[in-house]
């Protein structure tokens, strides 16, 4: 169907009005903004440079996404978030420099005002990785956060009367420090009633005589959980009956924890990643694993410092062999990554291929310092019965 | 230029509505794609537009309803399956051929089709007139968005005011 241009105006206009302005001018407010809407910041800015009637249109176009780099004068920021009338959807910075913490302050300060929903902030550190800036505690008032990304610097203690954040369903932290400690963390946790997704890599926690306090991660509506920290600053958890899936990559993780109580507070995932010294036929743990019937995805990291008992797991192992629960029934995908073929690691697999009736996927990779060659350890593989009909076992060497 | 008819009006054949536009042009076309109109749905549903009676439409002319009828024909078996989940990919990379094709028109075709989508509530057809538009202010200076936009050249006290403008937001013209 062919359509012949029109010359007819949306809203009848005299000639000259028209002559005057763009005909863009006489849609309907609400039109004009959804177009604008669609544009990047600094797009939208420009247009108020094109005539009269455009010089304040921009600062209230509703969803602006306010995006930073490194290089952006910080003073115009806090220029253009005074002007910005409507409230901030997106506000992100990628790298605030030192020239601009002082100015972060009245951002935030600002996007408290704007009842900002989605915010990243990423802060400069010292060369050697060192926290330099301190948060403003307006943070704290940015009630309308739906998502918080925070990164390399450290977060004061919430005001008197905070309340939480009630929105919130994204918290990710990422080398930031809490200068009154961790429960400043754990009351943030605890304050967002709506957290479903967490992140926590590289905490910096202040030690309190030598050692970190306990602190607990409780969080009812939490689906994902991501720990990445080289030493064990003593979370806890608690809790957590949503959670889906959990990827905890902690190398420093004490062997003394109860690794039952841990594993007894993840079994509500169908996707577990642990990277920390846990044996994969651990008793205790195993125990859990074994009867967590939603387990879908488990992937292992194994460290290889961690071999003594290997002939208590083995008897362990062995006395399981003549049980005939109905085990390890929906895993669909295991990765063990870093195996130097222990017994204790190769009896597992053993088990786990002629338990898993549901297994499609089994992927092993050797640690670089295994004895056993990639044929050895691939023919004994290879002869293992296999429950589930579709298994493919995948294999590879950390070389 | 009516929408194409379907030559049997009963017998399992698709039901047919009739839109009329300002200058009292009917327009015959499947109830499924003028429901993309959420304004018509709820007349259509009602089982208003068919025989003789027509839904007149006083705020879109004949030149702008043809163009949105053959939106809404384009796209009423994709919304039919629910915005359209089992789509192929073929299908789907189909429909966006034609969406980039359709709004490859005269800017003043572009704003009536906006204001059409708008008063009749055709979402889709609003925000793809709607990023086109933004596409064509993107990346710009305010001399080149003036002219893209069909501005009347400036007075040299509003270049003046532009330079002005343009000095104080430094950073967007980077």
């Amino acid at each position: 169907m062919e359509a012949s241009p029109t010359r007819r105006r949306p809203r009848s206009q005299s000639p000259d009005a028209e002559a005057a302005h763009g005909a863009l001018d006489y849609l309907y407010p609400e039109l004009l903004n959804e177009i604008l809407s669609r544009l990047p910041l600094r797009d939208a800015v420009r247009t108020s440079a094109l005539a009269r009637a455009w010089r304040h249109r921009w600062e209230s176009v509703p969803s602006l996404r306010f995006i930073w780099t490194g290089r952006a004068d910080p003073g115009a920021i806090s220029d253009v978030l005074r002007r910005y009338s409507c409230p901030v959807r997106e506000f992100r910075h990628y790298y605030v420099t030192e020239a601009s913490f002082g100015h972060s302050d009245r951002w935030l300060r600002l996007l408290a005002l704007r009842v900002v929903q989605s915010l990243f902030l990423d802060f400069k550190r010292s060369d050697d990785d060192e926290l330099l800036h301190t948060l403003h505690p307006s943070i704290f008032s940015c009630r309308g956060l739906t998502t918080l990304y925070l990164g390399g610097c450290y977060i004061p203690a919430p005001p008197p009367g905070f309340t939480g954040l009630p929105n919130l369903t994204e918290l990710r932290l990422r080398k930031v420090g809490f200068t009154e400690g961790a429960r400043v963390l754990e009351l943030l946790i605890a304050t967002s009633p709506l957290l479903e997704s967490l992140r926590l890599e590289y905490l910096s926690l202040p030690l309190s005589n030598g050692v970190y306090n306990q602190w607990i991660i409780r969080a009812p509506k939490l689906q994902s959980l991501t720990i990445d920290a080289i030493f064990d600053d003593e979370w806890q958890i608690n809790d957590l009956p949503s959670l889906e899936e959990a990827d905890i990559d902690c190398v420093g993780y004490s062997p003394d924890r109860d690794i039952v109580k841990l594993m007894t507070e993840l079994a509500h995932a169908t996707k577990l990643k642990l990277s920390m010294p846990v044996k994969v036929a651990d008793p205790c743990a195993f125990n859990y694993y074994l009867h967590t019937p939603a387990l879908e995805v488990l992937d292992f990291e194994l460290d290889e410092n961690y071999s003594e008992d290997d002939e208590v797991d083995c008897d362990f192992l062995n006395a399981l062999w003549t049980d005939d629960d109905d085990l390890f029934s929906n895993l669909i995908r295991v990765g063990v990554t870093y195996t130097t073929c222990k017994l204790s690691e190769m009896l597992f697999i053993e088990f786990l291929l002629s338990e898993a009736r549901r297994l499609q996927e089994l992927h092993v990779c050797l640690d670089s310092f295994c004895a056993k060659s990639n044929e050895a350890a691939a023919t004994e593989l290879a002869k293992y019965r296999r429950a589930s009909p579709r298994a493919k076992v995948f294999f590879s060497r950390n070389d | 230029m009516a929408a194409p008819e379907s030559g049997d009006g009963n017998n399992g054949a698709a039901r047919m509505v009739t839109l009329i536009s300002s200058d009292n042009t009917r327009f015959e076309v499947e109830a499924a794609a003028a429901s993309l109109s959420q304004t018509l749905q709820l007349t259509i549903l009602d089982g208003g537009g068919g025989g003789g009676d027509g839904i007149p439409l006083p705020n879109v002319d004949s030149a702008t309803l043809s163009k949105v009828l053959e939106y809404c024909i384009k796209h009423a078996p994709a919304a039919a399956n629910g915005g359209a989940p089992n789509a192929t990919a073929v299908d789907r990379a189909e429909l966006e051929r034609f969406d980039n094709e359709f709004v490859n028109i005269d800017q003043s075709v572009l704003y009536s089709l906006i204001m059409a989508a708008h008063n009749l509530e055709i979402e889709g057809l609003q925000s793809l007139v709607a990023k086109k538009v933004a596409d064509m202010i993107k990346g710009k200076s305010p001399m080149e968005i003036r002219r893209t936009l069909g501005f009347p050249d400036p007075t040299p006290e509003e270049q003046a005011e532009m330079n002005a403008h343009m000095l104080e937001y430094g950073w967007a013209y980077e």
